[in-house]
């Protein structure tokens, strides 16, 4: 069971990881755990894995990640305090990255993976695709939609109805 | 000038700062203890298996000779499985009512016999939503278009499928956004009173995966929402749920608000009918925000100063609360300055439990 170079990928290397499993999950538990699951995959991979292993627990990251959430899919709800707000602009802000991180997680799980492997990895979009398994195409186009569901979304709060005539439904 | 930062910028920015990893995880002891237990269950597992097909080639073979098969055992093992029973879907028909919509046109289709199907619909309202239930195998997703729709254009819904149901984002509780999807915003061709057509299609998420065939079954709706007047109120639970028991944190807000922030609360189960108008004050705040508790259907319309704000629907008996409440930021927009007394006028409609209650809070910097 020893491997050394494993071992030494493990601690030199998953701690970036972990950020991008925390953006997948929201959570740093499940995180870990996801994590925790690729890398166990990885061991039983490891003769096999050519090139960069960074690149193939990404992928597993991924995978995995989105047979769990189907697996386990319940409803998301808030649960972090906000740091104190300390001014108008600085208060906006929050409620903006809020109201963005929320929208992100509204996403669905293949969308918001896109968007972390393009936005916080900085994969191009043929990695991404390949990573994937679609063609860039797709990537780009799903890219562009999660975008603009983003950009609805987030602005959620600035569109707050104020006549009588909105309806909201409660819940 | 600010310059206001784009989308992807201020993405980058919250990818790249949110939340604070945390560190000092034994991650490789937890990994070599994983990797362990696996092999013990993998050494296990084929142990197990040479034993049992040991006991059955025996077994299988005395079998054989008794019925007079004249297919041996190794036959039998290589022969192709049976496929999986798709489940039946008309066991799992969306309901006709739910969250304040009707289901109006439905279609189901069973795999792999019909991969893309269509439903024909006749919108008689200005809105719809999508629903659909999906259940096969986790590598596909079951996309909704408009037929014919620009190549470009939006799917209504994609639905990750599941074996044993999918992951459907289902009815989304405010109407106006996510799977609702306004009439006028799916093409000039589609208009109240004319026909459309909606093309279901089963494919997979990632061609990565190979490709098989799959087995199951997906249903589809189509729904319109219902004027609260109309709508046929979910019967009434044996035992209510508590609505002190509500803890559900609003969503839009910045955090949760602290009990200490309450300014001000109009509970029904201090008023002497349920439904009616009532009035009640609080002490104007720099920004007010007021949370809407509710563990029975209704309607509860809201007025600040006289001014009528957002009004909030309640349709079933689960607790919910919604941020959706009374709002003021602006106490000039209602004649008042800040620690003026505000009145806020609350109508309840359709209301026979003493099952809701406003929570008001100071939520100013």
């Amino acid at each position: 069971m020893d491997r050394p170079e494993y071992d030494a990928f493990v601690v030199n290397r998953s701690q970036r990881l972990l950020r991008t499993a925390y953006l997948l999950t929201r959570d740093w538990t499940s995180a870990e755990d996801l994590l925790q699951a690729a890398l166990v995959k990885l061991w039983f991979a490891w003769p096999r894995v050519d090139g960069d292993p960074e690149a193939y627990v990404r992928r597993i990251l991924v995978t995995t990640h989105v047979s769990w959430r189907r697996r386990l899919w319940r409803r998301e709800v808030a649960q972090e305090y906000l740091p104190e707000s300390s001014g108008p602009d600085e208060t906006a802000r929050h409620a903006d990255r809020d109201a963005l991180w929320r929208a992100l997680h509204r996403l669905g799980p293949r969308q918001r993976a896109i968007l972390v492997l393009r936005y916080f990895e900085d994969l191009p979009d043929a990695e991404i695709a390949s990573l994937l398994g679609v063609t860039a195409v797709t990537v780009r186009s799903q890219a562009s939609r999660a975008l603009a569901r983003l950009r609805d979304e987030a602005d959620l709060s600035a569109l707050r109805p104020s006549t009588a005539d909105n309806h909201v439904m409660g819940g | 000038m600010t310059v206001m930062p784009t989308i992807e910028e201020e993405l980058q920015d919250l990818l790249a700062t949110h939340g604070e990893t945390p560190v000092g995880t034994d991650r490789l002891g937890a990994v070599r203890r994983r990797i362990a237990r696996r092999r013990q269950v993998t050494i296990a597992g084929a142990t197990a298996a040479i034993l049992l097909l040991a006991a059955a080639i025996p077994l299988a073979i005395t079998m054989s000779a008794r019925l007079g098969h004249t297919n041996g055992p190794t036959q039998q093992a290589t022969s192709p499985a049976p496929n999986p029973t798709p489940p039946d879907p008309m066991g799992m028909l969306l309901p006709e009512f739910s969250l304040g919509f009707r289901r109006v046109a439905q279609a189901t289709a069973t795999f792999p016999a019909l991969m893309q199907f269509e439903l024909v619909y006749t919108p008689s309202r200005p809105s719809l939503v999508v629903d659909a239930d999906c259940r096969t195998d986790p590598s596909q997703v079951l996309s909704v278009r408009v037929k014919d729709a620009p190549p470009e254009s939006n799917s209504l819904l994609e639905v990750d499928c599941h074996a044993n149901g999918s992951s459907r984002p289902g009815l989304h509780p405010v109407r106006v956004v996510v799977h609702g999807v306004l009439i006028d915003q799916m093409g000039p061709e589609v208009k109240v009173g004319q026909p459309m057509t909606l093309v279901v299609t089963l494919r997979p998420w990632a061609s990565a995966e190979p490709q098989q065939v799959v087995h199951g079954s997906a249903v589809v709706g189509v729904y319109e929402d219902v004027p609260p007047a109309d709508y046929p109120w979910p019967p009434r639970p044996a035992q209510l749920a508590d609505l002190d028991q509500l803890n559900e944190i609003p969503s839009i807000w910045r955090g949760p608000p602290k009990p200490e922030q309450i300014t001000g609360t109009l509970d029904s189960r201090n008023l002497p009918q349920p439904s009616g108008t009532f009035e009640f004050t609080v002490p104007m705040p720099a920004e007010l925000r007021c949370a809407v508790d509710s563990v029975a259907p209704g309607e509860l319309r809201f007025a600040v100063a006289g001014t009528p704000q957002t009004d909030v629907i309640f349709w079933d008996w689960q607790g919910r609360t919604s941020e959706w409440g009374p709002f003021v930021n602006d106490p000039v927009q209602y004649g008042i300055a800040v620690g003026d007394p505000l009145t806020i006028t609350v109508t309840a409609l359709h209301y026979v439990d003493h099952g809701w209650r406003i929570r008001c809070y100071d939520v100013g910097p």
